[in-house]
């Protein structure tokens, strides 16, 4: 276990995350305050945190999958308390920048939990019947794939 | 090709202190057809050549933050927004006179030279927030003064 990931980890505990599979994010969008919006296209959501209150802000025209994604992604940033508190994601971030790959892999520790992961991935499911299962982006399910060093 | 938006994403593209090559290297990830390369880029933004592929728009969108169908009005597409004879976005208003928090908001949605659409709503969201923070914390500085005026 990583221990940067610590917070996300207890998170995860905390909230139960865990306990279903796909992952349900109800409990972070009531907690988040989570609001969809009609953003352009190169926009993918953003967060911003005070010392009272947090947000998360999600582009409302994305796929569903990619919503929880980006829901994951804000949320893992306002965990790790990544520096300044406003935090702004957009089409192709996260492989240039190491926060944003960061909050990345937090998305995938929080929507893609390790043993369902190894059950499916043990059965023979392809990157698509993962994705489907966990209701999450491919490049999602293959980062996690990657963290974990499974071969699919 | 319009020389206007030749000269706009040299524009943009200095302003966000990239090189050509560094354009071409952040494209490298993105589908072949929206892959920009260094040379094309430079003759782009001379003006030489024909109009720009939506495609290839659509990488420079997405690696300078700007809105999609500004870019294509701004190459004479139909559907894409009307080219506009103004100034080059900047930022949304003038950030001195903001808390230093949302200093830092403005600041960088102007570095990422946002579309003004996505700015609007982004202020808009953050303020009542930075607002609230701030009068806690003047009522609780408040209260520590009168207390410690009580003795």
């Amino acid at each position: 276990m990583d221990n940067k990931f610590k917070p996300i980890y207890r998170f995860i505990a905390r909230h139960k995350l865990h306990s279903a599979s796909p992952v349900t994010m109800q409990a972070v969008c009531e907690l988040y305050n989570v609001r969809y919006m009609a953003l352009s296209e190169v926009t993918l959501g953003f967060g911003f945190a005070t010392s009272l209150e947090a947000l998360i802000a999600v582009n409302q025209r994305l796929h569903s999958y990619s919503k929880r994604m980006v829901i994951a992604h804000e949320l893992s940033h306002l965990l790790l308390k990544h520096p300044n508190s406003f935090y702004l994601c957009q089409l192709n971030d996260w492989w240039y920048n190491h926060l944003e790959l960061e909050a990345q892999k937090g998305a995938a520790l929080i929507l893609v939990p390790l043993r369902p992961l190894i059950e499916l991935v043990s059965q023979g499911s392809t990157l698509r019947e993962l994705q489907e299962a966990f209701e999450v982006p491919e490049e999602l399910v293959h980062l996690r794939l990657k963290m974990t060093r499974i071969a699919c | 090709m319009s020389e206007t938006l030749g000269a706009y994403l040299r524009w943009v593209r200095e302003e966000l202190g990239y090189s050509t090559r560094k354009v071409e290297m952040k494209t490298e990830q993105f589908p072949e057809r929206e892959r920009v390369s260094k040379s094309y880029l430079s003759q782009l933004e001379r003006g030489i050549g024909g109009r720009p592929s939506p495609e290839k728009l659509l990488g420079l969108a997405k690696i300078y933050g700007l809105s999609y169908e500004d870019l294509l009005g701004r190459a004479g597409y139909p559907g894409g927004k009307p080219i506009k004879e103004e100034a080059p976005a900047k930022p949304l208003l003038t950030i001195d006179i903001f808390s230093p928090k949302m200093q830092l908001v403005l600041k960088k949605i102007a570095e990422l030279h946002m579309p003004l659409e996505d700015q609007d709503m982004i202020a808009n969201s953050v303020t009542p927030m930075i607002e609230r923070e701030e009068r806690v914390m003047r009522e609780r500085k408040e209260r520590r003064k009168r207390g410690k005026e009580r003795g």
